[in-house]
């Protein structure tokens, strides 16, 4: 009820300022468009995703000061032979409106402690996730596996400061739906080095109650970049009811000079209590972007020692997508 | 159909290759460039094939890269109701891939400062050392484009006798600068005409 109250009170707030707002100044639109081919050689389905959308992003200021900025990603996913579905679907080839970010980000002013803050439906700020976004491409930080839901409803605080960068949610745990089920919540934080630094160092923690489940976790994250090559690592240990989880993920990429290509290898370590064996993956894949339209991307994942079926795990994907 | 791709063409947006969740502002890189400012104003333009045209017609043997197209944002930076500068984010080809600055210009459309957002050549420290910065800063367009060679690409003896370095970075550098003076003119022109509340 509490987070409701804010809701409306951040709703009534910003109103004046996005009724009266010029709506074609400041504002970048795209419709994105993909298609997925995933091939699974270990049960032998091959399904496909369609992906149509737009994707906007909208700044609002007055005469002095840019107020805030709005994001706003509502996309149609069509599912063919997908085995298993997305909990927001019914079955495997069901199609559905998927809101992705929805938020409105008001700026505080420059010169005091006060946050940001951001109201709507937005990515967790945990991990490496947080300064990569991988939102609508196939190259993943294992984002929602690790923490139940990528996106969440709620409230973010953030602000960039001169030496580091914060930001600190509670969301409603309900996921795509703006509500708390079953008394679900999240609360998620992640203190940084300046993300656009070579050297880039965050501390996350997480905590929830999701899908009925007691969710912790903390983890630690770093990038760095030299030349064409980056390093990324996040490694994250806690529990989900009273197992206890831990992940590593660790990441080699390199882009061509003029930058069309990027090559990366991941490997994705994941240890469970109640599980006898680990998993382990390797993942390897390659983006091509010719130009500001076109995104063309593969990967090979290959999973050891599977544990339902005990069997490797071999998924190859592809992916072209065109944003205009 | 036609009436189809007669649609596509006539809605073709530039845009970026990622989603705009992605987008960041350069808010430590304004507080680094201007420490006592208090807020800024954002002025997003595109940047299209006809943008590019003017930078080659300028810029002899000069050219933007694929990736500097679309809509791009200038910073106007406020302090005490007063516009004391321009924040503008550019980056360009190198030989360690792109080199992204983020550049300070006054209200004169003068390079007041810059610094790096992201470069991953191992010669970045020797270019915002004392010597190159005051070489560079103060300058305009016209007066920064006498620093090119002939070859259009690369910087002269004249700037390279101010500095101690002869790195290839300080041809990237300059051809950056004087795009940005460029663009930042020519683009937001009209946004900036419209600011006379704020002016100096």
């Amino acid at each position: 009820m509490r987070l409701f109250y804010a809701y409306l009170f951040f709703f009534l707030v910003s109103l004046p300022s996005v009724v009266l707002a010029n709506w074609t100044d400041n504002l970048r639109w795209s419709i994105d468009n993909s298609a997925r081919l995933n091939i699974n050689n270990t049960n032998n389905i091959t399904s496909r995703n369609y992906f149509m959308g737009l994707d906007t992003h909208k700044i609002f200021n007055d005469q002095n000061k840019d107020i805030g900025y709005s994001v706003v990603q509502l996309y149609y996913t069509k599912l063919s032979n997908q085995r298993p579905f997305p909990f927001m679907f019914r079955h495997a080839d069901d199609g559905q409106f998927i809101v992705r970010e929805a938020h409105y980000n008001f700026l505080s002013n420059r010169n005091n402690l006060m946050p940001n803050i951001r109201v709507g439906h937005f990515t967790l700020p945990f991990g490496l996730e947080d300064s990569q976004d991988t939102n609508g491409r196939l190259l993943d930080y294992g984002h929602g596996k690790n923490l139940g839901t990528k996106l969440d409803w709620g409230l973010l605080a953030n602000k960039v400061h001169n030496d580091f960068e914060y930001k600190l949610s509670y969301s409603l745990g309900g996921k795509d739906d703006p509500k708390s089920k079953d008394g679900s919540y999240i609360i998620t934080a992640r203190i940084s080095t300046l993300s656009h630094l070579d050297f880039n160092f965050g501390f996350s923690v997480y905590k929830a109650k999701l899908d009925s489940k007691e969710r912790e976790r903390i983890a630690l994250d770093m990038k760095y970049h030299f030349y064409q090559w980056t390093i990324k690592s996040e490694l994250a240990s806690g529990s989900t009811d009273d197992n206890d989880v831990n992940y590593w993920l660790f990441e080699l990429n390199r882009f061509s000079l003029n930058e069309q290509w990027k090559l990366y290898l991941q490997y994705i370590f994941e240890d469970k209590h109640q599980k006898i064996q680990s998993d382990q993956k390797i993942v390897l894949g390659t983006r091509y972007t010719p130009d500001n339209h076109w995104d063309f991307s593969m990967q090979l994942k290959h999973q050891f020692q599977h544990p339902e079926s005990k069997d490797e795990l071999k998924l190859l994907q592809a992916q072209l997508r065109y944003r205009f | 159909m036609k009436l189809f791709s007669l649609l596509l063409l006539f809605v073709i947006n530039n845009c970026l290759a990622d989603a705009f969740c992605s987008l960041r502002d350069p808010v430590s890189q304004i507080n680094t460039l201007y420490p006592n400012h208090e807020s800024y104003l954002s002025f997003v333009k595109k940047i299209d094939n006809e943008t590019r045209k003017i930078v080659q017609e300028n810029l002899a043997n000069n050219d933007l890269h694929f990736g500097e197209l679309g809509q791009h944002t200038l910073y106007v930076v406020i302090e005490k109701q007063h516009v004391v500068g321009y924040v503008h984010v550019r980056s360009e080809q190198s030989d360690w891939g792109l080199v992204e600055i983020v550049w300070a210009i006054d209200a004169h459309f003068k390079v007041v400062d810059f610094t790096f957002q992201r470069c991953r050549s191992p010669e970045k420290a020797e270019l915002v050392k004392a010597d190159f910065k005051q070489a560079i800063t103060g300058r305009d367009f016209e007066q920064l484009k006498q620093y090119l060679a002939k070859d259009g690409i690369s910087a002269n003896q004249e700037l390279l006798s101010k500095i101690n370095t002869n790195s290839n970075l300080v041809n990237v550098v300059l051809r950056c600068a004087l795009k940005t003076l460029l663009l930042t003119k020519v683009v937001w022109h009209d946004e900036l005409k419209r600011l006379v509340h704020l002016k100096l």
